[in-house]
């Protein structure tokens, strides 16, 4: 398992990725620091109006900051003036232009504590909010969750009306009449529609900050219903497994079953202290590989354990660590009618006052529950990922430089060496990442969540023996001595 | 926190600060509204209006945290807006001192809109925008943007409605306790007064997750300066002390360690109110990363 900060850098929006890129070269983040509004201002009054929503001017930099109040003037009207500067920014009405008017009408609703329906539907924000609604009043009718409503109305997208029991018995009825909703019913401010939104488990103030956060990078996301589930991973394995007429558990024993009969074989096992004095070895690599004692951990084989195959868990940190959302990046090929391609990071959202670091079982288990596709699952045509055009100024004259250096280095090497060279950067990234070409991602993404302060960490299922079929045919094609020795990290013999 | 009492007591002139801006606070104000969502599954007290953010901030130095999207700028996340989460020692600071009260509000405002429905009473959301977005208060122009508002408009006049639906903080502590099975009742009253002891150090204090610890503790407003300390509460553990220590003194600062000197190790599922609300004394050490060599 390798633990990683998820960087986001896919930011769409330019003057994000102009932050994070900073960001990364000097292994900060801005968005750790409480934020200097009096930047946000001066860029806000340089902007044509409040709903331009692009925010070409400003690019907030750091602040400069003071050590310790010192009690003069001048540093008590500074801070006076960052007060007022925020009050300002929040004082912001949120809202949009009548033209763009939409309308949505919240439902309270027994089960998940309430809804939002959007008679009229436009814009562009439905790309990933939102499942249809048929009924018979609204031909286009679309029904959104709590957090997806909660977004919309925050980001003074969407105008939400508090439906009443008129409103719902004229949306079942087919009768003729017209059921003005400005008219008749009360809007929602933001406060009420919080404590509307927010009633029970399912849709918490965490999940939704998570949610929130990711969405304003951009990211395309979609709720994991907890009652729709696909078949689990382990049974599809052995459903393979057996339909090609191999059992896993024969193929293992046969391996262990090898390796008792080379044990025979050699006079004394390596563990013994005459084993160097009866056996000769003519290779390093020979040594290590009879070196490899202790068993190895195989990209499927905590699917193989009875852990996942018995249903009644009685701990219940397994049921804290559940997948909420599944995301795609901004420029995927994502559609909501046909979630076909799978989700690029599918998130946990836990909150460090209720929750502990979940033990390797409970990763074992979480990774066992994404949504996954085995080698042999995958569509026979798999689908070219979307060229994203990569703008010229996003190139740093740092990044140009070093890719002019490395072209003409690699311009001197011959065949062999450059092979050698791709061989180790794909062992390297099967090391880091452990995914192969045909593979899809084996990792979760945990939102940590304390007391409205977010943090996100990539959890990634790995083998570091790099001994699993898929691995070896991957690698092999690169470097065909090295058959079964790819996870013998020596490079001095051949 | 005893001994600032006794001086209060005995010497009027000497009155801090933030004392002289409670005792005024008590005869003149009304208390803060605190309004609690979801009560039952996840207690969290969210402020939504605007002056009682700039009250909270300006005259208690109670931060909490910006969550919500600023809508002039939907597409990032450096600058947040309304509503403003407030952390739950905060939410029992604020109470403890009278200063906030908390409340129901899911059905606070049920109530309180079927009242406004029987009365007619309804707010307009269209309102006119001038150019550079400022408001245009002139009743000539007909109004070109539609809105949501932070919070409720309509003033309350009704006491009674608001007592009826406050919420005890006995209850809101076992709403808490519930909804969090790795905190206990002793460790609530310990961590409280371990924030109640750097608040009453006129210290602003921060949640502390993205430093690696419990509080980020600022000398001031942390909009004008940098903060100083992260603090580890409950930390007995020799890895945390040097893992905090490098940790933070690569991010310039020092790492606060800081326990109760009453606490016995009993472990208490309950909370008395009386007892979380009692006076207490802390040891604390600063610890920084030396590099000998």
């Amino acid at each position: 398992m390798t633990k990683k900060e998820l960087h986001l850098q896919d930011e769409i929006d330019d003057d994000e990725s102009n932050i994070n890129k900073n960001d990364i070269e000097n292994n900060y983040d801005i968005e750790d620091e409480t934020p200097d509004w009096k930047i946000l201002t001066r860029s806000l009054g340089s902007a044509n109006n409040s709903n331009n929503t692009n925010g070409t001017s400003g690019i907030p930099k750091r602040g400069d900051k003071d050590f310790e109040p010192d009690n003069t003037d001048i540093q008590t009207s500074t801070l006076q003036e960052s007060r007022e500067a925020m009050y300002d920014a929040i004082s912001g009405v949120r809202g949009h232009h009548l033209k763009q008017k939409l309308l949505s009408i919240w439902i309270e609703d027994e089960e998940d504590g309430g809804y939002s329906i959007i008679p009229f539907m436009k814009g562009n924000y439905f790309r990933d909010i939102g499942k249809a609604y048929p009924n018979r009043r609204y031909k286009n009718c679309i029904r959104l969750n709590p957090i997806e409503t909660v977004y919309l109305v925050e980001r003074g997208s969407m105008i939400i009306y508090l439906g009443d029991e008129k409103f719902t018995n004229y949306l079942k009825d087919e009768e003729e009449g017209e059921f003005n909703i400005e008219e008749e019913l009360v809007p929602v401010d933001l406060e009420l529609l919080y404590s509307l939104a927010f009633i029970n488990e399912r849709y918490t103030i965490d999940k939704y900050q998570v949610y929130s956060y990711l969405k304003r990078h951009g990211y395309l996301i979609l709720e994991v219903d907890p009652k729709k589930q696909q078949p689990p991973q382990w049974k599809r394995l052995e459903q393979y497994e057996s339909s090609k007429g191999q059992s896993r558990s024969i193929i293992s024993w046969g391996w262990d079953w090898k390796k008792w009969i080379q044990s025979f074989w050699r006079p004394f096992p390596p563990t013994h202290s005459l084993h160097y004095l009866t056996t000769h070895y003519f290779k390093v690599i020979d040594i290590f590989k009879s070196l490899r004692l202790i068993p190895t951990y195989q990209i499927y084989d905590s699917l193989r354990k009875t852990i996942n195959t018995t249903t009644t868990t009685t701990s219940t940190t397994l049921d804290d660590y559940k997948i909420s959302f599944n995301v795609w990046k901004p420029g995927s090929q994502f559609s909501k009618s046909n979630p076909s391609q799978l989700p690029d990071y599918q998130i946990v959202v836990v909150n460090t006052d209720k929750v502990k670091f979940p033990t390797l079982k409970v990763i074992q288990r979480l990774v066992n529950t994404i949504e996954y596709r085995f080698p042999f699952e995958q569509p026979s045509q798999i689908p070219t990922p979307p060229v994203i055009k990569k703008n010229d100024k996003m190139i740093s004259k740092r990044q140009l430089k070093y890719d002019q250096r490395q072209k003409s280095n690699q311009s001197k090497l011959n065949t062999a060496q450059l092979n050698n060279i791709e061989y180790l950067k794909k062992r390297d990234n099967l090391l880091k990442y452990g995914k192969t070409s045909k593979q899809s991602n084996r990792n979760v993404v945990i939102g940590v969540i304390n007391n409205g302060i977010i943090n996100l960490i990539n959890l990634i299922e790995n083998e570091f023996s790099l001994t699993s079929e898929s691995v070896i045919d991957e690698l092999t094609q690169l470097h065909k001595e090295k058959s079964d020795i790819h996870g013998i990290v020596y490079n001095g013999d051949k | 926190m005893n001994n600032s009492n006794d001086n209060i007591a005995s010497d009027d002139n000497e009155l801090s600060e933030i004392d002289v801006s409670r005792l005024s606070l008590h005869q003149t104000k009304l208390p803060i509204i605190l309004p609690v969502i979801n009560l039952h599954r996840d207690p969290q007290v969210l402020i939504f209006d605007l002056e009682n953010l700039k009250t909270l901030r300006n005259e208690y130095g109670i931060l909490g945290v910006l969550i919500g999207t600023l809508s002039q700028y939907p597409q990032q996340n450096f600058f947040l807006s309304i509503p403003l989460r407030l952390f739950v020692w905060e939410v029992i600071w604020l109470v403890e001192n009278n200063i906030g009260v908390l409340l129901d509000q899911v059905n606070y405002r049920k109530e309180k809109l079927l009242l406004q429905n029987s009365k007619g009473l309804k707010s307009s959301n269209t309102i006119s925008l001038n150019k550079d977005g400022s408001v245009n208060d002139t009743s000539s122009t007909s109004p070109n943007f539609i809105i949501t508002k932070n919070t409720d408009e309509i003033e309350n006049n009704d006491q009674d409605l608001l007592h009826k639906h406050q919420i005890n903080i006995q209850d809101y502590i076992n709403a808490y306790l519930s909804n969090n099975p790795q905190m206990n009742g002793s460790k609530f009253i310990r961590n409280y007064h371990n924030y109640k002891y750097f608040k009453e150090l006129k210290y602003f204090v921060s949640p502390g997750l993205k430093f690696g610890g419990d509080f980020v503790l600022y000398p001031s407003d942390p909009l004008r300066f940098h903060s100083h300390s992260v603090v580890k509460l409950n930390s007995i553990n020799l890895n945390d002390i040097v893992v905090g220590g490098r940790l933070s003194t690569g991010v310039k600062k020092n790492f606060v360690v800081i326990e109760d000197k009453d606490s016995d190790d009993k472990v208490d599922d309950d909370i008395s109110i009386d007892k979380l609300f009692t006076s207490s004394s802390q040891t604390v050490f600063s610890i920084e990363w030396a590099g000998f060599g």
